[in-house]
């Protein structure tokens, strides 16, 4: 399964987008448009087609729901990829597309 | 980590985001002025649309009804608070608006909760705008029906939506008729063209049309809505809200809401002046003139001032993007005398913060001439440009 194309599908659905607009490293919020109410129905579409249980807060990454504090680790991102977060400087949503395509496959593995 | 902790800690992220929210007190209301910290500052943050709320005429009949009819309904619609008023005054609402029946709410957020969360189920699939009322958005997910968004306003996409559905039997659209933010207008007949084609159910709430637009204050959706919400608390002066819909599903609410069975119903005198404000309303015709002129108004000069301002009646949202400019710009016009709601996230997505306009037939030409000149002020003390 191309965990990848399924979820570009669905955001292009939710958020009536390009084919080519999705990559892994697109901002979800920042660059594709997405908007708190979308990630609701992102989070039960992922529940629903990878037949998964959605920790949104986990999902979404903190910074994207009103600013809310790490709470724990991240366990489905890599130490490369929490490095970029960090790096960030732009202190916006950091939520990117392959954070989600990361969610997924550490979900399906348990 | 203690309960408090974690409130404390998430209220001070909100803060240093610009987006806690910190309401002023007012002191009163005397017509489109609010008195606020020993002053009187004009307002530009309310929904009374025809100044009904601040009606000296409505407010000696309501005090009346009060007196006649008490304070109190003391009991559920379900147990012995089912009075002939309030189902009369339901009747004429019904009646007024070109629906079957309708149904009083004790507010427009319960009237949303309860009737989304309670006609849908799993196995349904809700289409909804995105910059839906967190009421409806609310109800939706609690319902269990799955939903899909579309654009706000985009009906193109929304088509593209149902396109990719096959039980279009059990789908509904749930969409403003005036967006309460944005200030715009749903595209009625497109949405008609659309229904026919599809066969969908439709719920619009007309809480911000119902009053001020259409002929007698009849609201812009009647052709294409299934369901429609009201709500008293802003063009009718008032408080509560009501549902127009079909006899069957009020009876359906009646049995299964829970949010309608359990709450204490509104008192007999809320049912009587309902009706009063309905006569008041339907005559209202030149109120809604001034409201439409004094709106194009303050459009027009917020545009030749360069400035991004959309709507297109009543509600004028200015778009100024960062959090914490939007809300200085509040504060600034708070202190030149002018009280103009900052809407941030998450009323409205995150970096689209917006000064919103809620116009007011009270609203006179110098009103939006004193707006101009506190904004021109603003801009020249800042020396930059706002828009």
């Amino acid at each position: 399964m191309d965990i990848f194309a399924e979820i570009k599908q669905i955001l292009i659905a939710i958020l009536n987008l390009e084919d080519e607009a999705v990559t892994p490293e697109s901002y979800l919020l920042r660059e594709l448009g997405a908007e708190s109410v979308d990630l609701l129905e992102l989070a039960a579409a992922l529940q629903v087609r990878f037949k998964i249980e959605v920790d949104e807060a986990l999902l979404f990454l903190p910074g994207v729901w009103g600013g809310e504090p790490p709470r724990g680790t991240i366990p489905h991102l890599t130490d490369e990829r929490l490095g970029e977060i960090a790096a960030d400087p732009s202190g916006g949503p950091v939520l990117k597309v392959k954070d989600l395509v990361s969610y997924v496959q550490w979900k399906l593995k348990q | 980590m203690m309960f408090s902790e974690r409130y404390l800690e998430r209220l001070r992220r909100r803060e240093e985001a610009g987006l806690l929210r910190n309401p002023p007190l007012t002191d009163g209301r005397e017509g489109k002025y609010l008195l606020m910290d020993g002053r009187r500052v004009l307002n530009f943050s309310s929904n009374d649309y025809l100044g009904l709320g601040v009606s000296p005429a409505l407010r000696r009949q309501v005090a009346g009804n009060f007196q006649k009819f008490g304070t109190s309904s003391s009991a559920s619609r379900l147990v012995s608070g089912n009075s002939s008023l309030i189902a009369r005054a339901e009747e004429a609402y019904a009646r007024h608006f070109g629906y079957e029946d309708a149904i009083f709410f004790p507010s427009g957020y319960q009237a949303n909760l309860g009737l989304l969360s309670t006609l849908f189920e799993k196995g349904d699939v809700l289409f909804f705008d995105k910059h839906l009322h967190a009421s409806s958005i609310k109800g939706m997910t609690l319902s269990g029906a799955s939903f899909r968004g579309y654009n706000h306003n985009d009906l193109s996409h929304l088509r593209k939506r149902l396109a990719g559905e096959e039980a279009a039997a059990r789908s509904a659209v749930v969409t403003e008729s005036l967006f309460s933010m944005d200030g715009d207008l749903l595209a009625v007949e497109e949405l008609g063209k659309l229904k026919e084609e599809y066969g969908f159910f439709t719920i619009i709430d007309e809480a911000h049309a119902f009053g001020a637009l259409g002929e007698q204050g009849r609201g812009i959706a009647g052709p294409v809505a299934d369901i429609a919400v009201g709500t008293f608390g802003k063009a009718l002066g008032l408080f509560g809200a009501f549902i127009l819909l079909p006899h069957a599903l009020k009876e359906y609410l009646f049995n299964f809401s829970s949010p309608l069975i359990y709450s204490t119903a509104l008192p007999e005198a809320h049912a009587a002046s309902a009706l009063d404000i309905l006569e008041t309303v339907a005559a209202g015709e030149a109120a809604r003139a001034s409201l439409r002129e004094i709106s194009a108004l303050m459009k027009e000069a917020l545009l030749a001032e360069g400035l991004q301002a959309r709507g297109d009646a009543h509600i004028i949202a200015w778009e100024i993007g960062a959090e914490k400019r939007t809300v200085k710009m509040a504060q600034e016009l708070l202190k030149r005398g002018i009280f103009a709601l900052a809407a941030r996230y998450p009323t409205v997505p995150r970096g689209r913060a917006m000064l919103r306009l809620g116009m007011t037939a009270l609203h006179a030409p110098d009103d939006v001439g004193a707006f101009i000149a506190a904004l021109r002020d603003i801009r020249k003390s800042e020396g930059g440009n706002d828009g």
